[in-house]
């Protein structure tokens, strides 16, 4: 990863993780910086700009999800949460309040990087094309194309697919994706997503009961893959 | 009082007077034909009559009166009260004699009679009382019956009262009655009866009696009392103790079974409780234990290791760690489920959708096994999907489990009659001869568990989500070898359909 020189703010209260972080994302290249808490991060945040945010949702002083909030009220830096397993409603408020993925803990290094990489991408460039594994998509020209040849989708199905390559890699909670394609008082018609998803799925991946390309993030919302 | 005991005796003294003249008038028929004795008899049968009717001080009026009469009307001279001759005087004489010996014994006789019949209706009543209240299966039935029948027994004012939590005496049912709280406390408190006929503050005017428990009075039966100089009233307040008696027993009976109950249920709480913490600590001390060996082989005999050696260890721990964090998230789910406060957070869901996220991860993960079957046009189900997800990963982590490298495990969904089934079917040892109602009851593992465990928690939580989604869950031994494990979920109404105009499809929102 070509990190060179990228600062990061951890903020998580944990010391072990705190120090996993550190050593594995120096080694990538990055300077590493810690919180332990909201205030504290609100403070350095405050006084230096951060190439990426790692949040726990679960900080001792001050709500994660209005730690991100702050946050992405004065940068535009990517924003990853660090969440439990099963803790879906917080996931959805954190990613809502502006972060651009979560990683559910615990989690390996590799898929942190991954996810890393995903979201700095966004901020790198707004490559407005999306290519993976044969599946390629010009979002000007309104193209998608499945190792080579053209696969016609209808307009909802296009507006679904495009949001989802927009945001490639990240998860787009299900109010984000209704609210995108349909309209801000479509939030909470989810059925029309399942739907859809099925239609694109049918079309767009070999094997469409275990996608390959269009992923489910169940509780949360959907993925395009992005590696 | 001399005005209710002159009344009496006046109705006595009317009543003499007219069955004598009723004698008189049969004697004065029989006149010619029969003898003075036989119209004597006619007095004598006015005097037994009237000791069975109307009692002792009747017949007695009644006996002097026939004699009167038999003398005035019927001994010459007739229609004086004189005496002709010695024979007359006599019959007379033997006529009064006969006439309050008959009398006397004719009132014992009906007393007894009575006291009899009162005492066979009591028995019958105490009798009545011990079947109601042997087949009252509450306190509340058992008290509604013992109200009754002491309202049957005793008149309509019987009333039982019962001490409340803090302990001061409350009456059973409706109504609002001249309850004297001292008078009850004081019999409930000494567990005496007290009132009329006893030791204790005659005066009142109704009984007030303790229902006897063992240790103490479980509460008071109070009923009207008889009057003070009633004849009965030894016996009618017996009775009272009787019914008590029997209700205190009764009550007492239904508060021993409630605590056996009670204690019965705690024993069974505790020993679930006993049967997850140590499934719990089993589910994470096998991967703890992998984790700290491999750890502790890499940290200290890293250099006698070859580099494929210390992978296997490095991956080993990884596989250990997932293991464990499948067991952390049953045990938060298991927590949340208990607490009543959090719902299912429903929504309109894809079955297929979720078993290919499930899926997908577990080939991520490496395993290579999974074969997926979802019949098209499956309708959306209204579930948790989160929830719905964690039961498809425990049953397949299950499988994944017991099935051998080589064999897949399928993982089917299809519409039934009313519902959505999933199936999760492997070709592993199947269940032996294991009760599949064990298997998801209480936190078991099959018989031929092998070591890695983890699949006691894990069954029993999809039972219960399953369960909250008002679906069934079932295993049995498949065809050909390994097992079954099946789901449903009821279909309930459909999704809502989707408008055909809406959206960018028809509008141009974009």
């Amino acid at each position: 990863m070509s990190a060179t020189g990228r600062e990061l703010l951890v903020i998580e209260d944990d010391a072990e993780i705190r120090l996993f972080l550190k050593t594995s994302l120096v080694a990538d290249g990055f300077e590493v910086f810690a919180a332990t808490g909201g205030r504290e991060a609100q403070a350095m945040a405050g006084h230096r700009q951060f190439d990426l945010f790692v949040v726990d949702l679960g900080l001792p002083d001050i709500d994660g999800v209005d730690v991100v909030r702050f946050l992405r009220a004065r940068s535009q830096a990517p924003i990853l949460i660090l969440s439990a397993q099963t803790d879906e409603a917080r996931k959805i408020e954190g990613l809502d309040a502006g972060a651009d993925d979560y990683i559910a803990k615990p989690f390996g290094i590799g898929e942190l990087r991954a996810r890393m990489r995903v979201a700095l991408r966004r901020t790198g460039n707004a490559a407005p094309n999306y290519e993976l594994d044969g599946l390629a998509v010009d979002l000007d020209r309104r193209q998608v194309r499945r190792n080579g040849r053209e696969i016609h989708l209808t307009p909802i199905e296009f507006a679904l697919f495009a949001r989802l390559a927009r945001s490639a890699g990240r998860v787009v909670t299900h109010r984000q994706l209704l609210s995108d394609v349909w309209g801000a008082e479509y939030v909470e018609h989810t059925h029309y997503l399942r739907i859809y998803m099925g239609q694109l799925r049918a079309k767009i991946e070999s094997d469409p009961a275990v996608p390959r390309f269009l992923l489910t993030d169940t509780g949360v919302g959907y993925r395009l893959a992005g590696e | 009082m001399n005005q209710t005991r002159a009344l009496p005796l006046l109705h006595s003294l009317l009543r003499a007077v007219a069955l004598t003249a009723l004698a008189t008038a049969v004697a004065w028929a029989m006149d010619g034909a029969y003898s003075l004795a036989s119209q004597a008899m006619a007095y004598l049968l006015a005097v037994v009559f009237s000791a069975f009717r109307f009692g002792r001080r009747d017949s007695m009026l009644t006996a002097v009166a026939g004699v009167v009469a038999l003398n005035f009307f019927f001994v010459p001279p007739r229609f004086t009260l004189n005496i002709e001759n010695a024979d007359y005087g006599f019959t007379l004489a033997a006529l009064l004699l006969v006439s309050l010996v008959v009398s006397g014994l004719a009132t014992r006789l009906k007393a007894e009679t009575v006291q009899a019949r009162l005492r066979e209706r009591r028995a019958r009543q105490l009798h009545a009382l011990a079947d109601a209240l042997a087949a009252a299966e509450d306190e509340a039935l058992l008290l509604g019956r013992s109200s009754d029948a002491l309202s049957e027994a005793f008149g309509k004012d019987a009333v039982l009262l019962l001490p409340d939590a803090t302990g001061a005496l409350k009456q059973h049912g409706p109504g609002s009655l001249p309850i004297d709280g001292d008078a009850a406390k004081w019999a409930f408190e000494q567990r005496r009866s007290i009132g009329p006929g006893t030791a204790y503050w005659p005066e009142l005017p109704r009984w007030y009696t303790p229902l006897p428990g063992d240790e103490r009075a479980l509460g008071v039966a109070t009923v009207v009392a008889s009057l003070p100089d009633s004849p009965g009233i030894g016996e009618a307040l017996r009775h009272l103790e009787a019914f008590a008696r029997q209700i205190g027993l009764a009550l007492q009976r239904g508060q021993l079974t409630q605590r056996v109950q009670a204690a019965a249920l705690e024993v069974k709480t505790e020993s679930v409780r006993n049967a997850l913490l140590a499934s719990i600590s089993h589910d994470m001390r096998t991967p703890l234990s992998a984790i700290l060996g491999s750890a502790t082989t890499l940290s200290g005999q890293r250099q006698y290791l070859s580099e494929a050696q210390q992978q296997e260890l490095l991956r080993n721990i990884e596989d250990e760690v997932l293991q464990m964090t499948a067991t952390a998230e049953n045990i938060l789910q298991l927590a949340r489920l208990s607490s009543q406060r959090v719902g299912l957070r429903r929504d309109w869901e894809s079955l297929g959708e979720i078993i290919g996220a499930v899926v997908g991860r577990q080939r991520r993960r490496g395993d290579q096994r999974l074969v997926v079957r979802v019949a098209p046009d499956l309708p959306l189900v209204y579930v948790d999907a989160v929830l719905i997800a964690q039961v498809l990963a425990n049953l397949i982590g299950n499988a994944e489990r017991y099935a051998p490298d080589d064999s897949p495990i399928e993982v089917a969904a299809s519409s039934g009659v009313g519902e959505l089934v999933v199936t999760v079917e492997d070709r592993g040892p199947g269940l032996g001869g294991e009760d599949p109602a064990r298997l998801f009851g209480k936190f078991q593992r099959g018989r031929d568990a092998p070591a890695q465990g983890g699949a006691g928690l894990g069954l029993a939580i999809c039972k219960a989500i399953v369960e909250l989604h008002g679906g069934r869950i079932d295993a049995r031994n498949r065809d050909g070898g390994g097992a079954t494990f099946e789901f449903s979920l009821p279909r309930g109404v459909d999704a809502p359909a989707l408008p055909a105009s809406i959206g960018p499809e028809a509008g141009d929102k974009r």
